[in-house]
Order: C-alpha cells, then sequence, then structure tokens
C-alpha cells in the first residue's frame, strides 16, 4: 500500500512538471521522473505476487526501453537547441 | 523451441539493419533495394506460418487470420518504400527513412502477434520512437518541433501502458502472457482488471491517434516526408489495431462491458472530431491526417464485436492499402510539380497535368469515402454491418453519418484536381523524369489494386475473399 501511494505521487508529481515546466530539459526529466514512479509500481505489485522474478524482470524491461526512449528524446532536443529554441513557449509553430 | 513464428519480425529488422549498412557504404540505391526484398521477405514468411498449423512461438502468436495483420504491416512497409524508392535513394536521409520505415513495418508486426503484454510493450515503443525519429527526419524546424511534441505526449502514454501493465499483473501474480490475462478477466470481473485494460487500450488509443489522443497526427503527418508519412499511417495503424482487437476479445464478462462502453465512446468522438476537422483543412496532408483519425474510429466501431471483430482486421488492411497509395500520391504531387504548395486548392488542374494521377486521386478518395466498387467500401461494409446486427446499430449508425460527412472533404480534393480551373494560368511543364514515372506508376498499381479488391467481391462472392483474408 505504501509503494503504492509512493509511485501514485512519484507519477502525479512527473505529471506536474510535464504540464507546468518550460524548459525543455525539465520536460524531459518530468517525463523520466513518470516512467520512474511507473516502473515502482510495476515492481511493487511483481513482488507481492506468486512470479516475482518474473515481474521484477519486467520492471526492468521498463527502464531499459525508458532509457532509449531518453536517447531519442535528447537527441530532439540537442537538435531544437541548436537551432536556439530550448522552451516550450519556443516551440509553438506547429498547431495540433 | 521453433525459431519460425519469429521469422517474419527477424527480417523486417534485417531489412533495416542492411539499409544502414549500404547507407554506411554510400550505396543509396542498394539500401532501398536491399530492405525492399527483406521487407517483402518478411511478409512472405508472415503469411506462411500462417498457413502452417502447430506452429506458436513463446510469445508471438501465430497461425491463421493471426499472421493476416503482421503479413499486411511488412508488406505494406515493403510496397511504400518500393513506391518511393526513387527519391528515397537520391535523398541525403533517405537510407535512414527507409530503416526506420522497416524499423515501423517490423514493430507494428510484432504488436499485431504479441502473445504477451510484455512483448506488446516492448512493440509498442519500438513503434513509437520509430515514429518519433520518421518525423524528426523531415529535417526542417516544424518537423523537428512537432516530433518533440509528439515525444513528450507519447512518453506519457508510455506512463499510462506501464501502469496499466503493472495493475494486470497485480491481478495475475507475475504472468502477463495473454492467456493468463485473458483467464483473469473470465475469473474476476472485478474495476481494477477493468482499470487495467482500460489504461492499456487508452494507450494503444494514443498510438492510434484516437481522440482524444490525436493531437500530435496532423503535425506529424504534414511536416513528415511523405514516405515516411505513409508508413506511419498504414503499416503503422494496423498493428495497434490488431492488439485492440485481441484486447476487447480477452476481455469478458461485466469487466468486458466496461471496457467496451469506453472503446465505443472512443470511436464515437473520433468519427465526430475526426469528420468535423477534416472538413476545415486546406493542406492535403493535414485533411488526410484529420480524417485518419475519423477512420481509426471507423475501425474501433468493430472492436466491441467480441468473435466478429475480425472483421476490424479487415478493415484495418483495406484502410492500410488505401492510406498508403494516399500519401505516396502526396510524394507523386510533389515531384511532378515542385511548385505545390501542398494544398487542396493547389490540385486545381492535375486532371489536365497529370490524367493518370488526378484518376488515382479519385480512386484513393472514393475509397476512403467507402464507396462501392472500391475497397474501402468492403471495409466499411463489414465493420458497420457486423456492429448493426452485434447491438451497436446506434454507433453504425453514426459511422454511416460520419462517412457521409467526410465526402465533403475526400470529394473536395476530387473537385479541385477535375473540376477546378488553375488560378494562375499553366503551370510552367516539369520534364517527365524516371523518378516521376516510378511513383507514379507504384500510385497507379496502388490504386489498380484498390479497384481490384473493391470489385473481385462482387464477381466471388464475398465468403470466398474473406477466406483467403481469415482462415
Amino acid at each position: 500500500m505504501t509503494t503504492l501511494v509512493l509511485s501514485c505521487a512519484i507519477v502525479a508529481a512527473g505529471l506536474y512538471g510535464v504540464m507546468t515546466r518550460r524548459d525543455l530539459v525539465a520536460v524531459l526529466a518530468s517525463v523520466e521522473v513518470m516512467l520512474g514512479g511507473a516502473s515502482l509500481l510495476l515492481a511493487a505489485y511483481a513482488a507481492a505476487g506468486t512470479a516475482p522474478a518474473a515481474g521484477q524482470g519486467y520492471a526492468l524491461l521498463v527502464l531499459a526501453v525508458g532509457a532509449a526512449g531518453a536517447a531519442v528524446g535528447i537527441a530532439l532536443l540537442v537538435s531544437l537547441v541548436r537551432r536556439g529554441r530550448s522552451r516550450t513557449d519556443q516551440i509553438t509553430e506547429v498547431r495540433g | 523451441m521453433s525459431f519460425l513464428p519469429y521469422a517474419p519480425f527477424a527480417f523486417g529488422v534485417a531489412a533495416a539493419v542492411v539499409a544502414m549498412v549500404f547507407d554506411a557504404w554510400g550505396d543509396r540505391r542498394s539500401a532501398v533495394a536491399g530492405a525492399v526484398a527483406l521487407l517483402a521477405a518478411g511478409a512472405a514468411a508472415a503469411a506462411w506460418t500462417g498457413t502452417v498449423s502447430g506452429l506458436q512461438g513463446e510469445a508471438v502468436r501465430s497461425g491463421g487470420s493471426m499472421s493476416l495483420a503482421p503479413a499486411a504491416c511488412l508488406a505494406l512497409g515493403a510496397l511504400v518504400v518500393a513506391g518511393c524508392a526513387r527519391s528515397l535513394s537520391t535523398d541525403r536521409r533517405g537510407s535512414r527513412i527507409v530503416a526506420l520505415s522497416a524499423l515501423t513495418a517490423a514493430s507494428s508486426a510484432l504488436v499485431a502477434a504479441a502473445g504477451d503484454v510484455g512483448v506488446l510493450f516492448l512493440a509498442v515503443e519500438m513503434l513509437a520512437l520509430c515514429g518519433y525519429g520518421l518525423v524528426a527526419l523531415g529535417g526542417t524546424d516544424r518537423a523537428r518541433e512537432a516530433a518533440m511534441k509528439w515525444f513528450v505526449q507519447g512518453s506519457v502514454a508510455t506512463v499510462v501502458f506501464v501502469i496499466g501493465t503493472a495493475v494486470l499483473m497485480g491481478r495475475t501474480g507475475g504472468s502477463l502472457r495473454y492467456s493468463a490475462i485473458a483467464a483473469l478477466a473470465a475469473a474476476s470481473p472485478d474495476v481494477p482488471v477493468a482499470v487495467g485494460f482500460v489504461l492499456l487500450i487508452a494507450a494503444l488509443a494514443f498510438k492510434l491517434g484516437a481522440f482524444p489522443m490525436h493531437s500530435w497526427m496532423p503535425d506529424a503527418y504534414e511536416t513528415a516526408a511523405p514516405a515516411a508519412a505513409a508508413v506511419m499511417a498504414s503499416a503503422g495503424k494496423v498493428g495497434p489495431l490488431a492488439a485492440a482487437v485481441w484486447l476487447a476479445v480477452a476481455v469478458t464478462g461485466s469487466a468486458g462491458s466496461r471496457v467496451v462502453r469506453v472503446v465505443a465512446a472512443i470511436a464515437l468522438c473520433s468519427i465526430v472530431f475526426g469528420n468535423l476537422a477534416a472538413l476545415r483543412q486546406r493542406s492535403l496532408a493535414r485533411m488526410l491526417a484529420y480524417s485518419g483519425i475519423a477512420q481509426v474510429g471507423y475501425a474501433l466501431v468493430g472492436v466491441p464485436l467480441g468473435s466478429r471483430s475480425s472483421s476490424v482486421l479487415v478493415f484495418a488492411v483495406l484502410y492500410g492499402v488505401t492510406a498508403a497509395a494516399s500519401f505516396v500520391l502526396v510524394e507523386a504531387l510533389h515531384r511532378t510539380d515542385a511548385s505545390w504548395d501542398g494544398t487542396i486548392g493547389g490540385l486545381a488542374g492535375l486532371s489536365r497535368r497529370s490524367p493518370a494521377l488526378a484518376a488515382s486521386l479519385a480512386v484513393i478518395m472514393l475509397s476512403l469515402t467507402g464507396i462501392p466498387l472500391t475497397a474501402g467500401f468492403w471495409g466499411k461494409f463489414l465493420v458497420f454491418a457486423y456492429a448493426s446486427v452485434g447491438g451497436y446499430r446506434w454507433l453504425a449508425i453514426v459511422a454511416v453519418l460520419g462517412s457521409v460527412v467526410s465526402f465533403g472533404y475526400y470529394g473536395a480534393a476530387i473537385r479541385a484536381a477535375f473540376i477546378d480551373d488553375e488560378a494562375t494560368g499553366e503551370a510552367p511543364d516539369e520534364p517527365v523524369t524516371d523518378g516521376v514515372r516510378l511513383v507514379t506508376g507504384a500510385v497507379v498499381t496502388l490504386s489498380a489494386v484498390i479497384v481490384l479488391a473493391g470489385v473481385v467481391p462482387l464477381a466471388t462472392g464475398l465468403e470466398p475473399a474473406l477466406r483467403m483474408l481469415i482462415r
């Protein structure tokens, strides 16, 4: 129960950061915080289950995928920063 | 353990590796040719595993209708790369687009075939990461910006997926095999199971670009190279749709009724929003992207139908072919007229400049609308017919009304190409090069396939055609 509350709090803190921070580096860091919270939830549920080893394997898989994602995110960030755009209010050309 | 069920995906990944290796040697033509050959081999392998019974991988499912979507993903990847071969082999970024397109096709095929939520997660993430790269390779500032925005939103979807996985794992006690999860859904129809499934479906809906998780799609399709958009819109959609079908089939009982209600609501909103937003677009690529939101909505209409939901696979494959054709058409239009600004109004006079492209445009737009004698008709016919006998008549009616509205913007493109006069006199005649001929040929071939797929079931009856697709 404690880990459940803790991981939800971490995910919520990350989501808050993604939505409010203006610096793209901080946004990417907040994304990683969210992913960390979700991995913690996975590991906690796995530890409580009948096959903890399998569950912890999945948690490690999530971390590895998160690292790969961060590499892509940082590559995108560098390509934007090189053109002098490092804040969310500077990337408003496309409308969504 | 047999390696055979994994062979199609290995071919897809090998296609990407071969493209990168040839790129390192500076031989971009061989990069394209090698990738097309290996993707086609992967599609053939996937189709072949569908005919062999008793092949069952540890983490991927194969056999029968399970192999339809993976084969279609890989074949669509091969078709698009072959169709845009000339621009991909002359552009500096071409080989990287080819490699990421091959990985997109392979990972989408794996999304469709996954037999374990862990594998599904890995495949969905691979699909997403390739997508960000493909958009960023558009090369403009707007493309990088669109990729960054998609990345941040996509990361939130990843977190949603992980939380959904954790909730389901908490109930199964550690296993994430589809069989264990389906057994869980049948045995304990409680709220946490429904929440887990809804979170997984929400994450897949983001990859599909369904409302309200759609905002990345128009930017991504507009700013990416047309070849990249073609792969994302065709191969990249078939896999997640197949996975969504599995999720909806697996979850039964009272948890199931909660989940299918959510899917039906997503379908309804996607159809209404996609069609209304597409009506307002001036850019052809943006219009195709918004209409893609509506098309995903039509496909999701069939997802809550239990065992009848395999009609969604047929719809997805037929839509995939049409979507691939539509973005290869955008590529062809850019190549035949370098001064085209990408707008629908800019298509004026196309029927005089390039009758073949104008005719193909008409076929593609009619197929996307769902007019009989085209492939798109049969996809919509099956999904809507099954929905109306399966207890979702209201949703089928909304979907048909949406299709009627959609002729407003699909028809506008046809009108611009055939009826509207050019505002600024004759466009300067571009010299017809081999590259133009190749990509025009690809569009015409895909349009011919669309017409054939629309006509053949009339001659043979629907059942033999369906048996070919779903065994």
